[in-house]
């Protein structure tokens, strides 16, 4: 119930008024109320007390110029700057918030990986921005390929700080790169799911997505297996602690969700630490996935676009647990055993030299066989294995079934299909 | 990114408060329109209205404590209003005949709402509930959209908590009839 409540949910909010509707019908409630106050009350400006509430982007008060006439210095070092922050593209503030504020933060990043850090969030909030630009109706086209341009110039300043840090310092550039990757893949996956409805579709933004992501060579067998180990562990602390800190902000299932894949993140960490025993770059690749994971359920627990977007489920797959796959496995074995024990009711109906109870038996025979080696595999733990042979199995019971049919016999079916035919 | 705006629930005058459940609840209150009579402009008429018909009963003096409830009951009862009026044209009428009398709690044993549920993609049920009865439409889309629970929609529509149980079953039930409808047209036998 909860996926088709969330599904439904998350495709609901496509239908929302658009800005325009949105102040035209304030505009109808509010004259309705000035033209029936209430009684005796004092003449309230309600434009102000509405404009105040609303999500206007624009300076709200002249009040505001006034006091600050004097202190004009204040207002462009931090008054300004404070009202820039939610500029949007085509906001007269906007321009402060790109050169200005985000600059200056720059300037102030130290190491190589914070810097980093740092175009990769720039990017992030140009995304961000065009999203909720392409949601209100407002992204033109021209603005569409201004924001997939500035995620072209971070996406490479990003690159290129990479490259420079990875003459003295190679696990810190490939770290990077891991995180500039997850980046890009949660952007994508956002991206795929608003383009799903073609009102907000933005072609240029998914382009520029796929370009930087394609451009982006991971190469991880070199790092240091402890260095990436502790940036792990740095990583899900975090994310336990946003997800401790979140309240309301996500549902409960989202936390189980993610509480589930840390979990699993958990598992793989010490699963790498054994595999580093035998197949040190096994182990460190393993870590490498772990620690993309991490950023990606960290990026859908601090962005309101990703959570809207997207479930915990598309961004970070779950691997199914060994028990489930054991489960998944014997189910299988399961229902190919019930539709070969009743081919064999049949069989054993037929002529015995008839070329058709020959080709039939021979089969049923190899049937068993490979049941048998299922069975090994599924002793033995060799998942994979067991995996690929029940699914052989399965194919061969419809197979029997099959000709069983082209034969003339029914098989007596006493329940509904299984579902691991379909 | 902007974030769900906090509300001040304390103090503040009546204008200010109610604006502030203009600002928090124009955007579900549309949705949930917009969901049930897909109808852009009269949606946002039926909101609008919704608001002023509020304004006029605190106007005439009566304290609303929590707008929210209040604000669903008046949209739901002019959503009826306007499907009433439309019931003569449209197919929905023909729909609707068919049946939204009560089943029994019986019916939720065999096959519970969870398991249907399970089996239904929600974003396709999305395109498909404009072929529901607006009752139907109703229950699904204040239990899932507007995330209220059965106890809240039965104050809201004035049914009892059991009737809501089962018109939502009922409703997913219709819904999953629609899906496999569907899907057997585009599947020829073989």
């Amino acid at each position: 119930m909860k996926q088709f409540a969330q599904q439904l949910k998350k495709r609901s909010e496509s239908v929302k008024m658009t800005m325009e509707e949105r102040s035209q019908l304030r505009e109808r409630v509010l004259s309705f109320m000035e033209y029936h106050p209430l009684p005796g009350s004092q003449a309230v400006d309600l434009r102000s007390l509405a404009v105040s509430r609303s999500r206007s982007m624009q300076i709200p008060n002249a009040w505001l110029w006034g006091r600050l006439a004097g202190g004009f210095a204040v207002l462009m070092l931090i008054v300004l700057p404070t009202l820039a922050e939610d500029a949007l593209p085509g906001d007269t503030l906007y321009p402060i918030k790109v050169r200005f504020n985000e600059e200056l933060k720059g300037a102030f990043n130290s190491s190589p990986y914070a810097k980093i850090e740092w175009e990769t969030e720039r990017m992030e909030r140009r995304l961000a921005e065009a999203q909720v630009l392409a949601e209100a109706g407002r992204l033109t086209p021209e603005a569409e390929a201004e924001v997939a341009n500035a995620i072209k110039q971070h996406s490479d300043a990003a690159k290129s700080n990479i490259e420079a840090i990875r003459v003295s310092d190679n696990d810190e550039a490939v770290m990077a790169e891991i995180a500039l990757s997850s980046a890009l893949e949660v952007s994508a996956e956002v991206l795929t799911s608003r383009n799903l409805d073609s009102a907000s579709s933005t072609p240029l933004l998914s382009g520029a997505v796929s370009e930087a992501r394609a451009s982006l060579a991971l190469t991880n067998n070199e790092v240091s297996y402890d260095k990436i180990f502790s940036r792990l562990e740095t990583e899900t602390t975090r994310a336990h602690e946003y997800l401790g800190t979140l309240g309301q902000t996500i549902t409960t299932s989202e936390k189980g969700d993610i509480d589930r894949r840390l979990r699993d993140i958990k598992t793989k960490t010490e699963a790498a630490a054994i595999m580093k025993e035998t197949d040190q770059s096994a182990a460190v690749k393993q870590l490498a996935e772990a620690l993309g994971s991490t950023r990606k359920l960290i990026s859908f627990m601090t962005n309101l676009e990703v959570r809207r977007n997207v479930t915990v489920e598309e961004l970070v797959p779950l691997a199914p647990t060994e028990e489930e796959r054991k489960e998944t496995i014997k189910t299988k074995m399961a229902d190919a055993s019930n539709w070969v024990a009743l081919v064999e009711r049949e069989l054993s109906t037929m002529s015995t030299s008839s070329n058709d109870y020959l080709a039939v038996s021979d089969t049923v025979a190899r049937y068993r066989e490979l049941e048998s080696e299922a069975t090994k595999a599924l002793e033995s733990e060799d998942l994979e294995g067991a995996e690929v042979t029940a699914g052989f199995l399965l194919e061969l019971s419809q197979a029997l079934r099959d000709t069983m049919d082209g034969l003339g016999f029914t098989l007596d079916e006493t329940g509904a299909e299984p579902e691991s035919m379909q | 990114m902007a974030e769900a705006q906090k509300k001040p629930k304390t103090g503040g005058s009546q204008e200010e408060r109610f604006l502030e459940a203009f600002e928090e609840y124009s955007d579900p209150l549309f949705r949930h329109a917009a969901m049930r009579i897909s109808d852009r402009e009269k949606a946002l008429d039926l909101v609008h209205d919704t608001f002023t018909k509020v304004w006029s009963y605190v106007r005439s003096g009566h304290k609303i404590d929590s707008f929210r409830p209040f604000l669903y009951k008046v949209l739901n009862n002019l959503i009826i209003d306007e499907y009433r009026k439309r019931k003569e044209m449209s197919l929905d009428s023909l729909l609707a005949q068919e049946g939204v009398n009560e089943g029994s709690f019986e019916e939720l044993v065999e096959d519970s709402a969870e398991a249907i549920a399970a089996t239904l993609d929600g974003r396709h049920a999305f395109d498909l509930l404009r072929f529901l009865p607006d009752e139907y439409r109703e229950v699904i889309t204040l239990r899932f959209v507007d995330g209220l629970g059965p106890k809240e929609i039965g104050e809201l529509i004035e049914e009892s908590e059991n009737v809501v149980s089962v018109r939502l079953h009922r409703a997913l039930k219709a819904l999953r009839a629609i899906f496999d409808k569907e899907a057997s047209s585009i599947h020829r036998p073989e």
